[in-house]
């Protein structure tokens, strides 16, 4: 095996040209890696002995490997002992560089000694630091205290605190220049600790919230002048929660929940987009969703994932600037669309995402008696994930078709593991009525067997067989996961698409394609 | 020479910079490309300030430091960046991104990458193509490094000995070569 990638190794490069490149230029490489990496990069040679002294960011990892149950603290111990060495000799010997970034991730079964947190904190304070992540994995032991420090450090641009770490705010706060803050699964001494952070922090612009299973606080009031995004993620349930939002400048909203009932937000008029996931589970949800729906009337992207249907008395204020719109439901529970449809007169690209496709079924599509405003004259791309050729779902496809007049792309993303159905389905399409002048079957897999010219006015339709491998049905603006956040940092967006279909139909398509690819040329 | 073919589209409107790399290739780019590159920006910035009725936009900036091919490879990237004004809050999956990293070929493309985003001052390119680099060699072994460099050690063995003992944590739990 050694011998193999090393021979992978010799091919990359003979002569040494990167130790020529300027002490600068090697720390900027150097700072995208761990700490205990940079250091390693001491011994390659000379050159590189003094380069990890001025790297301007530090990321310690305490990931080794403990003996969890055999009473092996010797062991245990010393792995601590190596780490606090290992970080405290890095700072001692630091050249004395600003640091932009500071990272900071626990193992559980490492038993920090406060004063030493204390100290490497400060010392990122004292060198300028930007940004500062800390994260602790979930221990039984007490949560971590933060050092009072880090409340005012001036020179903070983001700061995220993650797991077993409690927020205990000194009275006076100042972050100046917090721009970022992330609270995730985290625990806090008071209410006040959390608002007066917010309070110390006037220029925010995002704010994360995640709540979990020890978070004790019941109600936020979060009113902020600046603040331009807010992801608000709660698996606490607790009847006494509460949510006041009052931020004017807030431009981003993502709320992942399972109940809306104690959501009040206040002027948010300037949300232009908005994600609901899961927000009405319990009780009469109809009702607090429309009432959150209904301060956000200059939202122009919509995502919509529940699990219960949306029954027909759910009507919806107009939304006039609403481009693009997202339902991610379960099988056979997006009634709603159509009343959609209707209140969005401007809406340039619907995604119907079935999260599933498990009955029962029963029909969600009822043709309308005049055709949705927006389908005369706005909508060009319509998507379909997880299409299972349910009677209901082959009427919305062809209305779409009939009635979109300036439909660009329509993309379907197979469902159900059944080549003779989709086989077929692909030659009836040929034949469904389509409101575009000049129509065009595309497919994927063949895309160069397709005559690329005369497409000016033109239907583009996409059935893939695998979402994974052409990610562009599933447009990926803002947060598209489809499954509970995932412990990175927010700022990741998961698309989570799943390969259905085995290789041997991969190729099977791939077939299918060509053949069909060759019979479209032809017509 | 063949790069030409990789030259942005003469055909738009918009107004263009004339860059010369230092094996005296031309490359007609599109202002808000070039405005990317902080060098050409400062220098175009004192032209401008220099002769403001006569020449506009037919001066040729030379570029002595940068190679035509990785012009070509800058510039491409650069179009690829989203525009500006795009909402800052966007998110973007990190998963496409390292994929995109990846397709930047050998360490030693990407050092003259680094080098001329360097001499141009071009900090998303900067950023990008370091990052690219560190990942090669994400969490992998001194020796892996040297030979991926070809960087040759020249420490005495008890010196190299000696640090591996003083840092004992930096050296455990790298990948396998």
């Amino acid at each position: 095996m050694a011998t193999e990638s090393n021979s992978e190794v010799e091919k990359c490069d003979e002569v040494d040209r990167i130790s020529d490149l300027p002490d600068s230029l090697l720390c900027h490489i150097l700072s995208f890696l761990q700490t205990k990496q940079t250091v390693a990069t001491a011994t390659l040679s000379t050159r590189w002995k003094p380069v990890w002294t001025m790297v301007p960011s530090l990321d310690f990892q305490d990931t080794a490997e403990r003996q969890q149950n055999q009473g092996d603290n010797h062991g245990n111990n010393d792995l601590n002992m190596m780490f606090t060495q290992f970080v405290c000799r890095v700072l001692a010997l630091r050249e004395p560089v600003p640091l932009k970034k500071f990272r900071l991730l626990l193992s559980p079964y490492y038993f920090i000694d406060p004063t030493h947190l204390h100290t490497w904190i400060s010392y990122a304070i004292g060198h300028h630091v930007e940004e500062i992540h800390l994260f602790r994995v979930r221990t039984r032991s007490q949560p971590l205290e933060l050092p009072p420090s880090l409340f005012s450090c001036k020179s903070l641009k983001t700061l995220m605190v993650h797991g077993d770490i409690i927020v205990n705010c000194p009275s006076s706060i100042h972050l100046p220049n917090l721009l970022c803050l992330g609270l995730l699964r985290i625990k806090y001494t008071d209410e006040e600790s959390f608002h007066r952070l917010l309070t110390g922090s006037p220029n925010l612009l995002k704010l994360i919230v995640w709540r979990y299973q020890q978070d004790n606080m019941i109600s936020f009031k979060i009113s902020h002048p600046t603040l331009r995004l807010f992801f608000f993620d709660n698996q606490v349930q607790d009847p006494r929660f509460r949510l006041e939002l009052n931020a004017p400048s807030l431009k981003h909203l993502l709320l992942w929940d399972r109940n809306c009932h104690g959501y009040l937000l206040h002027d948010v008029t300037n949300i232009i987009q908005a994600n609901m996931f899961n927000l009405c589970e319990h009780g009469n949800f109809c009702n607090c969703m429309l009432k959150l729906l209904s301060v956000l009337p200059n939202v122009q992207s919509l995502t919509l994932r529940y699990n219960k249907p949306l029954g027909p008395g759910f009507y919806l204020p107009m939304f006039n600037n609403l481009r693009s719109l997202q339902l991610k439901v379960k099988c056979c529970k997006w009634q709603i669309l159509l009343n959609l449809l209707q209140s969005a007169h401007n809406l340039e690209t619907l995604t119907l995402n079935k999260m599933d496709i498990e009955g029962p079924h029963e029909s969600c599509w009822i043709e309308p008696q005049e055709v949705p405003k927006c389908l005369e004259s706005r909508l060009q791309s319509f998507y379909f994930v997880r299409f299972s050729f349910l009677d209901h779902e082959l009427e919305l496809v062809k209305y779409i078709l009939k009635n979109a007049q300036v439909l660009k792309t329509m993309g379907i993303h197979n469902g159900v593991s059944n080549w003779e159905k989709e086989f077929f389905f692909r030659w009836e399409m040929l034949d469904f009525p389509r409101a575009s002048t000049s129509t065009q079957l595309l497919s994927n897999a063949s895309p160069s067997l397709m005559p690329s010219t005369n497409c000016n006015v033109s239907t583009s339709i996409f059935f893939n067989a695998s979402p994974a491998a052409h990610p562009s049905v599933i447009p990926s603006a803002g947060f598209t996961n489809t499954g509970p956040p995932s412990p990175t940092l927010p700022s990741v967006a998961i698309s989570a698409s799943i390969a259905w279909q085995s290789l041997s139909k991969e190729l099977f398509f791939f077939m299918v394609e060509l053949y069909l690819g060759i019979e479209i040329v032809l017509f | 020479m063949s790069n030409t073919s990789e030259n942005p589209n003469p055909s738009s409107s918009s107004a263009k910079i004339t860059l010369k790399t230092s094996d005296n290739e031309l490359f007609e780019v599109e202002e808000a490309v070039a405005m990317k590159f902080c060098t050409v920006k400062q220098y175009f910035e004192d032209e401008k300030d220099n002769d403001v009725a006569a020449r506009g936009s037919s001066t040729v900036i030379p570029l002595p430091n940068v190679h035509s091919a990785v012009l070509a490879r800058l510039i491409s990237y650069c179009k690829k960046l989203p525009q500006s004004n795009a909402v800052a809050d966007n998110h973007e999956e990190e998963e496409t991104k390292k994929k995109e990293r990846k397709q930047y070929g050998t360490p030693g493309d990407l050092v003259d990458l680094i080098s001329a985003a360097n001499y141009l001052d071009f900090k998303e390119g900067l950023e990008f193509f370091n990052q690219a680099l560190a990942d090669h060699i994400q969490n992998k072994s001194v020796e892996y490094v040297r030979k991926f460099f070809g960087i040759k050690g020249d420490f005495e063995p008890h010196e190299e000995e000696k640090y591996r003992e003083e840092y004992a944590w930096a050296f455990e739990g790298v990948d396998e070569d």
